[in-house]
């Protein structure tokens, strides 16, 4: 199983291990991890906001209108790694994915 | 938590006859009036000399009587007569607050006077079609702050369990939902396709058998709202469905003003597309919107109670992504608004010390 290397919100850095095929939001969620992704991963709210860090994020999918809407209405948007986790499916490749979860709004 | 410069209602226009008005507003007392010529004039309600509200004198023609020692103001705010004072008439004055008069309310402006533009007031779409029906302005005070309530009105998945006899079936809890941010506000919309037509909707549909029916919930700054309904006959609905003049189009408007933190005055009308001139249609709807309302009240008042308690935190529902979006946005631009404010009396204390 693919791990995530998790910056917590208090600067605790977790070690995951996710189930390839389920999204970043989910394996988040389900570790407890602070993330409250209200509407379940629609893509509707914007509360399972990360910062991705930058060496992985040519790695990963790029970012549809929807998301980057969210993302801009939030206080602590980084223009250059912030990501929607529901957004993200994790796959093999993604080993060793290293995030942060983003501050609370 | 308010946004300062903007429209809210304030009265329904009816209430204003020939005699003195008091309302809160933004934990603010406004007196309403209407002068000679028929427009309203919305001082602030309380003389400057002992504070008593303005709206316990008299009016005299396009004025208003203080009723403790006789002190007169002008629409303008501007004391005209002080008996026995000397010149304490010119520096006596009240605020005036931008006022307007639109789809039966009157509107007035909280904020920076010289921001006030009455464009700005919400638009009430097929206003005046002769085609569309409307039911008489209502309004109800409700114990709880009006974030509460523009929540509310932002989450259709409640009438499946708050309104089960009027508004609301089983389809209303298990359609997603989808929430756009938009200039003005936010909408939460769905399309159920070929439901039941929910018990309120079912005596003014003019089709027989299952409905495709939307949900469509917007509220706009600070705190106003357009929630439309359509019922469509089954496969003419949906995103792309037809137009089809069976369609059955109500759509209801709900405007909150904040009296306090704790207390909304809640106003509400209904637009229809059909039976325009018909009372007694009217009168249904109204009876049925109010009965409905009283059943958000009753929520919404134990909402703000509970909510005073965290004993266990709250959590949120897939149905709080739209009111978390808006109160995101009212959030920004009730800080923006803030940061003018402290910037400019920052100014004002430089400019004393200079």
């Amino acid at each position: 199983m693919p791990r995530l290397f998790v910056t917590t919100r208090s600067g605790e850095v977790v070690e995951i291990h996710g189930e390839s095929g389920s999204s970043l939001m989910e394996i988040l969620h389900g570790n407890d991890s602070g993330i409250a992704a209200i509407c379940g991963g629609l893509c509707s709210c914007g509360t399972c906001h990360v910062y991705i860090a930058t060496d992985w994020l040519d790695k990963l999918p790029g970012r549809q209108q929807l998301e980057l809407e969210l993302l801009r209405e939030l206080e602590y948007y980084k223009e250059r790694n912030s990501r929607l986790s529901c957004q993200i499916e994790l796959n093999d490749d993604l080993d060793g994915l290293s995030l942060t979860v983003a501050p609370h709004e | 938590m308010v946004l300062r410069n903007a429209w809210y209602a304030a009265e329904a226009s009816s209430v204003l006859v020939n005699n003195l008005h008091g309302v809160r507003i933004l934990g603010e007392d406004v007196l309403l009036y209407r002068k000679k010529d028929g427009e309203v004039a919305a001082l602030e309600d309380a003389c400057p000399h002992r504070k008593v509200p303005l709206s316990l004198g008299k009016r005299c023609g396009d004025f208003v009587e203080c009723a403790y020692h006789g002190l007169t103001f002008d629409a303008s705010g501007s004391c005209v007569r002080a008996p026995g004072t000397g010149s304490v008439a010119k520096r006596a004055r009240v605020h005036s607050y931008p006022v307007a008069e639109r789809y039966g309310l009157i509107w007035v402006w909280m904020g920076d006077t010289a921001l006030a533009d009455p464009h700005a007031i919400f638009h009430v779409d097929n206003w005046g079609d002769p085609e569309w029906g409307c039911t008489p302005i209502d309004s109800m005070v409700v114990a709880c702050n009006y974030l509460y309530i523009t929540d509310n009105l932002l989450d259709p998945t409640h009438v499946a369990w708050v309104h089960p006899t009027s508004f609301g079936d089983l389809a209303c809890a298990e359609t997603p939902l989808r929430s756009v941010v938009l200039p003005s506000g936010v909408a939460v919309s769905r399309w159920m396709l070929d439901v039941e037509v929910a018990p309120f909707y079912a005596k003014f549909v003019k089709f027989t058998g299952n409905a495709d029916r939307q949900q469509y919930y917007e509220v706009r700054f600070p705190s106003h709202a357009v929630i439309r309904a359509v019922f469509a006959p089954a496969g003419m609905g949906g995103p792309e469905g037809r137009h089809c003049p069976d369609t059955f189009l109500m759509d209801s408007y709900n405007f909150m003003t904040p009296v306090d933190e704790h207390t909304t005055r809640y106003f509400w009308f209904q637009m229809r597309n059909f039976a325009p001139g018909d009372e007694q249609v009217s009168a249904s709807f109204a009876t049925s919107v109010r009965a409905a309302f009283e059943e958000d009240k009753r929520v919404l008042e134990a909402v703000h109670k509970g909510m005073q308690y965290s004993r266990t935190p709250h959590i949120d529902l897939p149905s709080d992504a739209g009111p978390t979006r808006f109160r995101r946005r009212l959030a920004e631009l009730i800080r923006a608004e803030e940061t003018v404010l402290s910037v400019g009396s920052g100014n004002a204390l430089s400019a004393d010390t200079a």
